[in-house]
């Protein structure tokens, strides 16, 4: 079998576009810790294609459903690595949700102030990601405007060296709960206290009145002895 | 003990138990059989389903960072 220059210029693509498609997915398991399938399908799908492709350059050199092979194979790869950005992304958006939720941004900033840069290029794929719903999964142009625009691996990277910071930024918003858990009760104990401490006073120069007409003592009712006779 | 009971007997009355002895046996096999992957081997994947779940809340958690970090 020979190819043609183009052909093999074609196929070198083809390889790069693997070859992203593969980093991507490996990414994207590490960020999710799971197994993306539909980005493993979308590269299966290419692989029969270019099975198909190698048979029809084999015996049919010149036939038209070359080209349309070739770009079939190269959308599968870009679909691969939509899924692929699509599932991490989502994670990542996820996690600095939480994070800025329930960790606070005067604790997380202290520690990573890339934490702005790394939500807005975040946002930035998810706004992407989002054109590509529905009818739109089949738009070659959208997808692609999702995985040639994403510096996907910077992202990650980030995100990664954001997540190495978690456990001092864990730490620090424990210390800052219980400060504000001790302060708010320092505060009630401390009114507490010195609504005890009025009141005591009070009672010391008011005392109250002691109750002179009170019934009779059990002593007073008591039968006079009886005199003796005799 | 009583209501696992009964959690069994309303497997078995809608034949719920054939299809989770099905799936646990897939999930066995594929887990045996897939080599060189951690996650895989520990049967963590997602599928199309999980995808488009995991994607609808990110798209919810974008919108709550984006008013968090804009606002």
């Amino acid at each position: 079998m020979s190819l043609s220059p183009d052909q093999i210029r074609v196929l070198d693509t083809i390889r790069d576009e693997w070859d992203s498609a593969e980093t991507d997915i490996k990414l994207a398991e590490q960020v999710c810790k799971d197994i993306i399938v539909p980005a493993v399908k979308e590269l299966r799908y290419a692989g029969r294609r270019l099975v198909d492709l190698v048979q029809k350059i084999s015996n049919e050199p010149t036939s038209g459903e070359i080209p349309k092979l070739l770009a079939d194979v190269e959308f599968d790869c870009h679909r691969a690595r939509h899924d692929a950005i699509d599932a991490a992304s989502a994670k990542i958006a996820i996690q600095l949700d939480i994070m800025a939720e329930k960790l606070g941004y005067d604790v997380i900033l202290s520690v990573a102030p890339e934490f702005r840069d790394i939500s807005l290029k975040v946002l930035a794929i998810r706004e992407r990601v989002l054109n590509t719903r529905g009818e739109n999964r089949k738009d070659r142009v959208k997808i692609y405007a999702v995985v040639s625009a994403t510096n996907f691996k910077d992202l990650v990277e980030a995100y990664e060296l954001l997540k190495t910071s978690e456990p001092i930024m864990v730490k620090l918003a424990k210390l800052g709960r219980r400060r504000d858990f001790y302060g708010r009760w320092g505060f009630w104990v401390g009114a507490a206290g010195l609504l005890i401490g009025a009141v005591s006073i009070y009672l010391i120069f008011f005392p109250p009145h002691s109750d002179t007409t009170t019934a009779p003592t059990p002593t007073s009712i008591v039968a006079p002895a009886p005199a003796k006779h005799g | 003990m009583f209501m696992e009971k009964l959690r069994e007997l309303y497997s078995w009355f809608t034949l719920a138990d054939y299809e989770k002895a099905s799936e646990e046996a897939t999930k066995r096999i594929v887990k045996r059989y897939i080599r060189g992957n951690v996650s895989g081997q520990d049967g963590r994947y997602l599928n199309e389903g999980n995808l488009a779940d995991l994607s609808a809340r990110g798209d919810l958690a974008a919108t709550r960072l984006r008013q968090k970090i804009l606002s």
